[in-house]
């Protein structure tokens, strides 16, 4: 081809490109912004498998996803989201959901939803921890007959997992990490280095509104890497136009980090002091409601998934936690994906197999048929 | 006074040891402002002489780094144009665009572009502070209701919430040891 006529070519495509992309989003609606999340969201179907609300509490659900196949497994999965974000990214598109494969491993699957903070919600870590994870678990214990549950907690819900873990370790069998900030070192860098007590106080950002808003913490963690947030994924999605399937992967990601719920204030700054200014988790320093939190009493089987190209949790910060839990049976999944592909990604997807088996021998297999 | 006093007058004032004096002193002020403006450990006291050093070779090594990824870059893109396959352009440019976030990300992860970011950060946050104080007052002056009270209410709220919590729990473990106790004496009966 000659270097003349490539111009004329992608010039071409490139109309060809925006068209596609034109009539994509006239298929689709908006989803309606706020002040909190200015964002303008194409409504992409998300987070579709089937599940029913069991208990609430001041905006708080828990959810237990319908079963999919025979429960195989005596011990329950309770999965303990983060307080930032929404849930649904573990359960994106029915071929890359961290849920179904759970489900169809035969596991009796919950999930926690902490929900939209506004100002009337000044919880801290406290409530969080010692009122909300303590009923919501001793829901769970109920609902399934069961006097312990494995817990697997996702990112910010690592840390509250691991506290809870610490402080009633009798109610928990077995404990997921899954790209989970639990060390904070600096010099791995990411959000640890982005808070340094030295430049960042997080009473400042409550100060202003109350609690913290969706879109302050969107814009932060898209500015760990502002070339790829901001512009090259766009260009990316230009050029890939054509690609239906991608527009749609897309969409759902954009609308994922767009779509972000507040966070109480007090649990928000808490978190940042102690966790992520401090290290107090590790270095047992962290106090719930006058109890101490020491990593010592995690006893029970500990499993870390992480991803080696996660920049918002960097895979030697869930890791190197391990070294302060008191158990004894620890494993370590790792995947080559970032902190978002760990969950959405076909190459992760593989990796939750190899974790549902490993939970699955911890679970109490039954033998019988139990529906 | 005649014309050659005035200059007389005019050319002692100007070399009079006074005034050298405190021309010296002001342009060296203006001097040591110039530089301040530029020293970042002026403005960011806190930060470790090592951090500003790793910082600054970082930034060096962008440029660098992105010189060397400019050249590559236009090498690569003219041969995939010249294989004449458009889609081969297009994966080509993805790629380096990676590359470039990759080399971006890394060299930008340091203390004093993370001193910058947080410094604008505070001068936002600060700003809507300052106007959510000037709000607050003249509600409040008006009798009405602002953030602060909700966030009082709240708080009580959850005071309460928590006190509620503790006392049941404790109701509850006192209703299970009376259970226990019951039923050892209801067996303690039935042996009997």
């Amino acid at each position: 081809m000659s270097l003349l006529w490539y111009p004329a070519i992608e010039y071409i495509r490139n109309v060809r490109r925006g068209l596609k992309l034109w009539e994509w989003f006239l298929n689709k609606d908006v989803l309606p912004f706020d002040e909190d999340r200015p964002y303008l969201i194409p409504a992409i179907d998300v987070g579709i498998t089937p599940k029913t609300e069991i208990y609430s509490d001041d905006g708080v659900k828990l959810y237990r996803y319908n079963p999919v196949k025979e429960k195989l497994y005596r011990t329950p999965l309770v999965i303990v989201y983060a307080l930032i974000n929404k849930p649904y990214i573990l359960d994106l598109t029915p071929e890359r959901s961290v849920i179904r494969k759970f489900l169809n491993a035969g596991f009796d699957v919950y999930l926690i939803k902490w929900g939209d903070a506004t100002i009337a919600d000044q919880f801290s870590l406290n409530e969080y921890v010692d009122i909300f994870l303590y009923d919501f678990i001793d829901e769970v214990r109920n609902h399934a007959g069961v006097n312990k549950v494995s817990i697997l907690g996702y990112c910010m819900g690592g840390g509250l997992t691991a506290m809870y873990s610490a402080l009633y370790p009798e109610n928990v069998k077995n404990l997921i990490f899954l790209a989970s900030t639990l060390y904070f070192d600096k010099t791995v860098g990411g959000m640890v280095k982005l808070s340094d007590r030295r430049f960042f106080n997080p009473e400042n950002v409550v100060a202003p509104f109350g609690y913290v808003p969706a879109r302050f913490l969107a814009e932060r963690f898209k500015m760990l890497r502002p070339l790829d947030n901001y512009f090259t994924k766009y260009i990316n999605l230009f050029l890939n136009a054509e690609n239906e399937k991608l527009i749609d992967d897309f969409f759902r990601m954009e609308r994922w980090i767009h779509d972000g719920v507040n966070v109480a204030a007090g649990a928000y700054v808490r978190y940042v002091e102690e966790m992520y200014q401090n290290n107090a988790l590790c270095e047992g320093k962290l106090f719930i409601n006058g109890k101490k939190v020491d990593p010592k009493n995690i006893k029970m089987p500990v499993a870390a998934v992480v991803g080696k190209r996660d920049h918002l949790a960097p895979a030697e910060q869930t890791i190197k936690f391990l070294e302060f839990v008191g158990s004894k049976d620890k494993k370590i999944f790792e995947a080559d994906a970032g902190h978002v592909g760990l969950v959405v990604s076909r190459r992760a997807m593989k990796l939750w197999e190899e974790v549902a088996e490993w939970l699955g021998k911890r679970s109490g297999k039954l033998s019988g048929n139990v529906f | 006074m005649n014309k050659t006093n005035l200059m007389a007058n005019v050319a002692q004032f100007f070399v009079s040891p006074r005034f050298i004096e405190e021309s010296f002193k002001t342009f060296t002020a203006i001097n040591e402002t110039f530089w301040k403006f530029f020293d970042v450990s002026y403005f960011f006291k806190e930060l470790k002489e090592e951090e500003i050093e790793e910082s600054f070779s970082k930034i060096t090594s962008f440029y660098a780094e992105l010189l060397e990824f400019s050249l590559k870059f236009w090498k690569e893109i003219f041969d995939a144009v010249q294989k004449g396959d458009p889609d081969e352009v297009v994966k080509t440019y993805l790629f380096n665009l990676s590359e470039l976030e990759d080399i971006y990300a890394r060299r930008m992860d340091n203390m004093l572009i993370i001193a910058y970011l947080d410094e604008i950060n505070k001068a936002y946050l600060t700003l809507l502070n300052n106007l959510q104080s000037v709000n607050n007052a003249i509600f409040h002056s008006l009798g009405l209701v602002t953030r602060r009270d909700v966030v009082a209410l709240s708080e009580a709220y959850v005071d309460l919430k928590g006190d509620i919590k503790k006392e049941s729990r404790k109701i509850r473990r006192e209703i299970q040891e009376l259970r226990k106790s019951v039923e050892r004496i209801e067996r303690r009966g039935e042996e009997k």
